[in-house]
């Protein structure tokens, strides 16, 4: 792994409130595209929170996959839009033809639409957020979903909690 | 999402609790302290502190409630995250609930509120 990307994984963990767009654009000169950060983003965050998740029940963490052979697809969608954030995104009604499962249920949060230029991340999102707290289609429900133990606001303070020692605004 | 949720269950709640105020956390919310405690330990990985929330909690709620508070937390160690790495603005900053948290907690001073056009000193 090139130096560029060793210091994003470390920013992306340990300071992600820090990163600016200049940052980020300055990479794409070093040699990490927006296409490549959106995925390191997308691959990094996913092992974290398996660890977390680990580490929270004081299980020992789960090796890494053996890497595979196979062919880099660089999919791009058709459709993608710098109009918020560092990196282009699908637009809100962008979630069309073989993006048109990525926005569940019509729902195209900004945190949804962030890693979109990368649809593999954003189901690597989608699966993972179903299964640790809820699938987008049953986030609406702010009572409580019937899957789990704890009700909606037991889980939104430990959402917010966890955001605010962050210093995560959104 | 905590005050909509609180808001549509008529459930009178703290916000402090969010900034870690241990009374504020369980103000309406079951095993609300134990609950943060152990988010708390967990989002600044204390590894003296964990072990005790998490026996504090799975002795109080049982294990079920450790598991699913465990997920949610790593979901939400991986949401700021991306939120962040991205630079995505809040997407209701407009709404009333968003002014009522903003003007509850010092949330503005973070970095991260740039990427809603909000500067910070």
């Amino acid at each position: 792994m090139f130096p560029t990307a060793i210091d994003a994984v470390h920013r992306v963990v340990n300071h992600a409130g820090r990163i600016t767009r200049s940052w980020v654009e300055d990479n794409t000169t070093k040699g990490l595209s927006n296409s490549a950060y959106v995925e390191l983003v997308g691959v990094v965050v996913c092992v974290l929170s398996i660890d977390e998740f680990h580490l929270c029940l004081d299980m020992s963490l789960e090796p890494l996959p053996p890497a595979q052979a196979g062919v880099i697809t660089r999919y791009v969608p058709d459709v993608l839009r710098d109009d918020i954030g560092f990196v282009p995104m699908i637009p809100k009604e962008g979630a069309v033809g073989q993006e048109r499962d990525l926005f569940p249920g019509g729902v195209s949060a900004n945190v949804l639409r962030a890693l979109s230029s990368v649809p593999q991340a954003l189901h690597d999102w989608l699966a993972l957020a179903a299964a640790q707290y809820l699938p987008v289609e049953r986030m609406g429900n702010m009572v409580r979903d019937d899957a789990r133990s704890i009700d909606r606001m037991q889980m939104e303070l430990m959402a917010a909690r966890v955001s605010s020692i962050n210093e995560c605004f959104y | 999402m905590l005050r909509v949720s609180a808001k549509t269950t008529g459930t009178r709640i703290d916000l402090k609790g969010v900034m870690g105020d241990e009374a504020a956390a369980a103000e309406g919310i079951l095993f609300g302290r134990e609950l943060m405690r152990l988010a708390e330990a967990a989002a600044r990985r204390d590894l003296t502190a964990l072990p005790a929330a998490r026996r504090e909690l799975l002795a109080v709620a049982g294990p079920e409630v450790l598991v699913d508070a465990a997920g949610v937390i790593a979901n939400f160690q991986r949401m700021v995250r991306i939120a962040d790495s991205m630079g995505i603005p809040v997407d209701n900053l407009g709404s009333s609930v968003s002014a009522e948290v903003r003007e509850a907690l010092p949330i503005e001073r973070f970095a991260s509120a740039a990427n809603s056009g909000i500067s910070h000193s």
